[in-house]
């Protein structure tokens, strides 16, 4: 089966993509994996103790994880599985690497959009994926035209 | 008994058990060790005891001797015996010698033995010669032990006893230490009333439990006299609320009835009295159902509602109501199955609901276009209401829950104040949630989240 690759800053914004994969792809059962980069803690005694499936939850928000359950109801007989990944690699290789291991046949990323940093160690892998990954479609986002001062679901249904 | 008690007492109990194991074990391994020590050295005694006085002949003795004199001091009280092994004659032995038996016997079978009697050491080992068992004993007193070690336990004792005295003053002086905050925190909340609801506890820098406690403390202050000055306020504003059109009616019978008038003034002003008196009696019926909300213990029916049902039945509402409104249903992110569109609830009072906020929403936006859209996680039904009105002023978020109270930029619309307190009555009823953001100028949204009911399929 496809896997997809979405990157995301988990902000509810980018969650659009996957709004849009979701309602354009041509295949029956799609598989998703939506990856945050961000780099390792450099101390040893957060090394130590760094777990990865904690560390990603403190990074996604209440409204992130709602708005994920919201459209994963909404297409529930076409969605395989959806996964949340870290991306701790910065150069070309590290991605070949990841896309390698996590056996990535394409990606969707979002143009005209502003990449945020939920973390101060986030940073944005999506100019590298252009140059990896053979399929990459792009997903032309809205501007924000009511920005709101919190993240929140309400960024899902404007477009 | 009081926390301080129990801490130091856990502590000193705790370290004095270790301290006596520790001391216990080091006590019993010098003990074994200078037995074991001491055993051996009565061995070597037996055994060249009993060479030199039964090998006479033998080339060795004298290297044997002078080895006994210079190596081997003399011990304590120190005495040899050797005796030819006898099975039969070994009890009349044993009892001259005043050892046991036992001793002789497990010298015969093993080769050696030890035996210890008092402070009396004895240790025996077996020699052969002409095919004839004697056995060599030897025994003394040790010095090591009824000195030394007795002089180690001692100090263990001494030891032992200081230091639970130390722990126990180092106990009290940490367990005070670190609860005295929390005195400081109880003595100056007992001054806290209802008449100086203004006082705060300070807040150090430190970023610990106790001075997030402290921080947790203020907050709470803050919402309880906020809640206060709600109560106190609501009284007066309701009253003024109340008295506003009654004051237009008595004013406007008494200049009609001051004079004679023609029958088409008294059928204005009649007309004028009758608004006034059906606003009045609107808004009474308004804070009767508020009040009649508020209170948890009121039982209302509750049976299954689907939202989404709910949803287009209020845009009619809506219509009727306000004709030019502009409603627009987003269903674009519905969820498949729509059990989890049903909710555990009073259709009358959620209706009543989102129709208020609803309304706001157009009523405020001039009738601009106002989303409502529906979505639905795992546990819980969404509902989001956004307008492009004129939003609420960043100072004024934490009051739009006040009965009666409006905005500061609502000077241009009609309203009481009394649907947004209505509203997050009925949804707190339904063990929801309401959030309300907005932008001055800009717009707002109001986020409205019910659990799901979990009706079976």
């Amino acid at each position: 089966m496809k896997k997809i690759l979405i990157p995301t800053d988990f902000t509810v914004e980018s969650l659009n993509v996957l709004k849009y994969v979701l309602e354009h792809h041509s295949e029956k059962k799609i598989h998703i994996v939506l990856v945050h980069g961000t780099m390792l803690p450099d101390s040893i005694s957060e090394l130590l103790f760094f777990r990865k499936n904690v560390f990603m939850e403190s990074l996604m928000s209440d409204a992130f994880c709602e708005a994920k359950d919201i459209i994963a109801n909404k297409f529930f007989s076409k969605i395989h599985r959806i996964e949340t990944e870290l991306y701790f690699g910065f150069n070309r290789s590290a991605l070949q690497k990841f896309i390698e291991a996590h056996h990535i046949t394409e990606a969707y990323i979002p143009t005209n959009y502003t990449f945020k940093k939920v973390n101060k160690k986030s940073f944005d892998f999506i100019p590298q994926i252009k140059k990896v990954l053979p399929k990459v479609t792009a997903v032309a986002m809205e501007s924000d035209t009511t920005t709101y001062v919190q993240d929140s679901v309400a960024s899902l249904f404007k477009y | 008994m009081k926390t301080k008690t129990k801490i130091v007492l856990f502590f000193a109990s705790i370290f004095t058990l270790y301290i006596l194991i520790f001391s216990g074990f080091i006590y019993y391994s010098i003990s074994i060790y200078s037995y074991n020590d001491f055993y051996k050295r009565l061995e070597l005694r037996a055994i060249t005891t009993a060479k030199i006085e039964l090998d006479q002949t033998h080339p060795e003795i004298t290297t044997i001797k002078q080895f006994r004199q210079g190596y081997l001091e003399k011990l304590p009280n120190e005495k040899s015996y050797i005796l030819k092994w006898d099975v039969s004659k070994s009890k009349v032995d044993a009892k001259l010698m005043g050892i046991p038996v036992s001793f002789l016997e497990n010298i015969a079978k093993n080769g050696t033995d030890n035996y210890r009697n008092d402070g009396i050491f004895y240790a025996g080992v077996v020699h052969e010669k002409n095919n004839q068992k004697y056995i060599s004993i030897v025994s003394a007193q040790n010095y090591y032990n009824t000195h030394h070690n007795a002089f180690l336990k001692n100090l263990l004792v001494t030891s032992i006893l200081i230091t639970i005295f130390l722990i126990i003053a180092t106990g009290l002086w940490f367990s005070k230490m670190v609860l005295e905050p929390l005195h400081k925190i109880t003595l100056r909340v007992k001054n806290i009333s209802s008449e100086n609801m203004h006082l705060r506890l300070p807040i150090t820098e430190k970023n610990d439990e106790l001075s997030a406690l402290a921080k947790t403390f203020n907050d709470m202050l803050n919402r309880l006299e906020t809640a206060f000055e709600t109560q106190k306020n609501f009284i007066s504003n309701a009253s003024h609320e109340l008295n506003t059109p009654l004051t237009f009616i008595i004013g406007e019978a008494d200049v009609v009835l001051s004079r004679i008038r023609t029958p088409e003034e008294y059928v204005e002003s009649i007309n004028g009295i009758l608004e006034e008196a059906e606003k009045l009696d609107r808004k009474t019926k308004a804070l009767l159902f508020l009040a009649q909300t508020g209170y948890d213990g009121k039982v209302q029916k509750f049976e299954k509602v689907r939202i989404d049902q709910l949803l287009l039945d209020v845009k009619d509402t809506v219509m009727r109501i306000i004709p030019k409104s502009k409603m627009i249903i987003d269903f674009s992110l519905l969820p498949e199955s729509p059990d989890k569109l049903k909710v555990k609830g009073n259709e009358q009072l959620l209706h009543l609901a989102f129709s208020n906020i609803i309304m706001n929403a157009c009523k405020y936006s001039s009738n601009q276009d106002v989303r409502v859209s529906l979505g639905a996680t795992q546990k819980e039904v969404i509902v989001i209401v956004s307008d492009k009105g004129i939003g609420i002023p960043e100072s004024e978020m934490k009051y739009i829950y006040d009965p009666f109270f409006r905005a500061s930029n609502t000077n241009n619309f009609d309203g009481y104040g009394i649907g947004l307190p209505l509203t997050r009555n009925v949804v707190k009823m339904h063990h929801g949630v309401l959030i309300v953001s907005s932008v001055e100028g800009k717009g707002t949204h109001v986020e409205i989240k019910l659990p799901i009911g979990n009706y079976p399929i």
